[in-house]
């Protein structure tokens, strides 16, 4: 990105203490690559116009500032991750120059007071008083991507055409089971079988899902399938507990698989009593991809334990 | 891996007097609040304070005694709401209960907040019923409030670590733009950089120059120490201190 941002989350303590920071904005047509995007951010899409603020005063020259690309879902679905302000970047929506996961905040510009505008070394000094109180503040480890790769490959040819993500990248993530149930690799073949399977994928399990070339291949979980229950939800995990609880089937059998396969290990019943285990994590939990498709402690709830404590 | 001794140093007596009467800071604060409208003789007492982002309600309860958490077709269950000052509610009440959704002991009730405009000012209500094993007393509704007084002062230096590329002239003047914000830092390097250091300060700026300026240098940035502290990571350099702290991936970033 260059020296700009925009879409910034201005009601968020770093823009307002203990500096209230004011940017002077451009109003900006929208890039190409924003039509029909999505982020954070911009929940509604970026609309007929977005507005670019300087935080450095010029662009870096023949340089460039990154930025935390989180539109292919690699990190932000951490509970209490903080998206505060996108940078003007090349990439589409998503592209975040200010982002915070438990004690670590991302500035995605220069500190050097020559280079930075008068709003935006406000709001460095803001940044920093804000995670003054960050000490405690539970950071959970990223493992790997989720399965939301797999829409960025159908967008990006909704976009621009582009059919590798489809043709090449798509079958090269897959596990071979997974791979044999993807048979039609056209646009309207991949948005079809994703339809169907997408809550279903998983992976950071084990060996099995790791590719030297793609860091991660996903696999079908056909015991969530059988049972319909999309891996993610509440009432999936509490299906698979009622499952537990019952009379011996194939049902139950396939719950427990699940149970065993996405709560996470740490926090899992050493006695087996799953409905019990439930009653005291109920509040307590959250589904996460990517740290590995687990059913969790959220770290918001375990930083609000920490602080009562 | 057994580092050297930091060659760390303070700025703050070089620059301190020249700066710091220029200082723009104002240091957060947890305000107290206060709470009023509990009857003399209820079983329990409750505290209130709250910082930027979470509202916390401590209820001490005698033994014998409960709150409800949630709604169990008991007495009524505790209930916060945000009445005016510069904050609202962003998200639920969390309420510390057991199995039969009971408070019981000292239990602290927190609501996350966000603010809504400049301030710290707070006000609220907690509603609830307490009751024991035979009977509910009637339903009890306390005024939280913040104490009509200015905030405290701060209470000693707001100490940042500085983590850059070198001690060149780049970083003194990032040093002396932190000391002129009423922040205390002390500098050092990537190559010294170890985890007492920064475990000694409340924030480290893990700094960095663009891309092409450090390519080709040997900044091991992805072998920043672990830490305690809160890290603000920038730049180039600092998407290779997240990836190496697993809070992001490698490639994630343009």
């Amino acid at each position: 990105m260059d020296h700009q941002g925009h879409g910034l989350a201005l009601d968020h303590a770093i823009f307002r203490t203990p500096n209230a920071v004011t940017f002077p904005g451009v109003e900006t047509p929208p890039q190409q690559n924003h039509a029909g995007a999505k982020s954070v951010l911009y929940p509604n899409g970026v609309g007929a116009t977005f507005t670019l603020v300087a935080f450095e005063k010029d662009a870096p020259k023949d340089d460039w500032n990154p930025t935390l690309v989180n539109h292919e879902g690699f990190f932000t679905d951490v509970p209490g991750f903080e998206s505060l302000a996108e940078g003007h970047s090349a990439k589409c929506l998503g592209s975040l120059s200010l982002a915070r996961q438990g004690k670590w905040f991302y500035w995605g510009y220069s500190t050097d007071p020559e280079r930075l505008t008068d709003p935006a070394q406000a709001t460095l000094v803001n940044v920093i008083h804000y995670m003054r109180d960050k000490r405690a503040a539970r950071t959970v480890e990223f493992a790997n991507v989720t399965r939301q790769i797999f829409t960025v490959y159908l967008d990006l040819h909704k976009e621009s055409g582009y059919l590798r993500g489809i043709e090449e990248h798509m079958p090269n993530q897959l596990v071979p089971e997974t791979l044999a149930t993807y048979t039609d690799h056209t646009p309207a073949g991949a948005a079809a079988w994703l339809a169907k399977h997408q809550p279903y994928l998983f992976t950071g399990k084990g060996p099995q899902h790791k590719s030297e070339r793609y860091k991660q291949r996903f696999e079908l979980d056909n015991d969530a399938l059988t049972l319909g229950t999309p891996t993610h939800l509440r009432p999936s995990l509490e299906r698979w507990l009622a499952l537990a609880a019952a009379a011996p089937s194939e049902d139950r059998e396939r719950a427990l698989r699940c149970l065993q396969r996405y709560v996470h290990p740490e926090i899992t019943p050493t006695n087996g009593d799953w409905s019990a285990w439930y009653l005291q994590q109920k509040d307590r939990l959250a589904f996460i991809e990517s740290t590995g498709f687990w059913w969790q402690l959220d770290p918001r709830g375990l930083e609000r334990e920490a602080a009562g404590k | 891996m057994t580092r050297s001794a930091p060659l760390a140093y303070s700025l703050a007596a070089a620059l301190a007097a020249a700066l710091l009467s220029a200082g723009l800071s104002a240091q957060s604060s947890s305000p107290t609040l206060t709470v009023k409208g509990m009857p003399a003789d209820a079983p329990l007492t409750v505290t209130a304070s709250h910082d930027s982002s979470t509202l916390r309600i401590t209820a001490d309860l005698k033994a014998g005694w409960h709150l409800y958490g949630r709604d169990v077709g008991g007495g009524q269950p505790v209930a916060v709401t945000i009445t005016g000052g510069v904050f609202a509610a962003a998200g639920e009440l969390t309420t510390p209960m057991d199995k039969q959704g009971l408070i019981t002991g000292k239990a602290v009730l927190t609501l996350p907040l966000r603010r809504t405009s400049e301030g710290d000012t707070l006000a609220a209500t907690v509603a609830f019923m307490v009751c024991d094993a035979l009977q509910c007393l009637p339903p009890i509704e306390l005024e939280v409030r913040t104490v009509a007084t200015s905030a405290p002062a701060p209470s000693g230096p707001f100490r940042v670590l500085l983590v850059a590329v070198d001690d060149g002239e780049r970083t003194q003047r990032i040093a002396a733009f932190l000391l002129a914000r009423g922040l205390t830092p002390t500098v050092t390097t990537y190559a010294l950089v170890t985890s007492e250091l920064c475990d000694a300060n409340e924030v480290v700026l893990a700094d960095s120059p663009t891309f092409n300026q450090v390519r080709g240098k040997k900044i091991n940035a992805r072998a920043f120490p672990k830490t305690q502290s809160p890290v603000v990571a920038t730049g180039f350099l600092g998407t290779q201190v997240l990836e190496a702290n697993k809070v992001t991936m490698a490639c994630g970033y343009i």
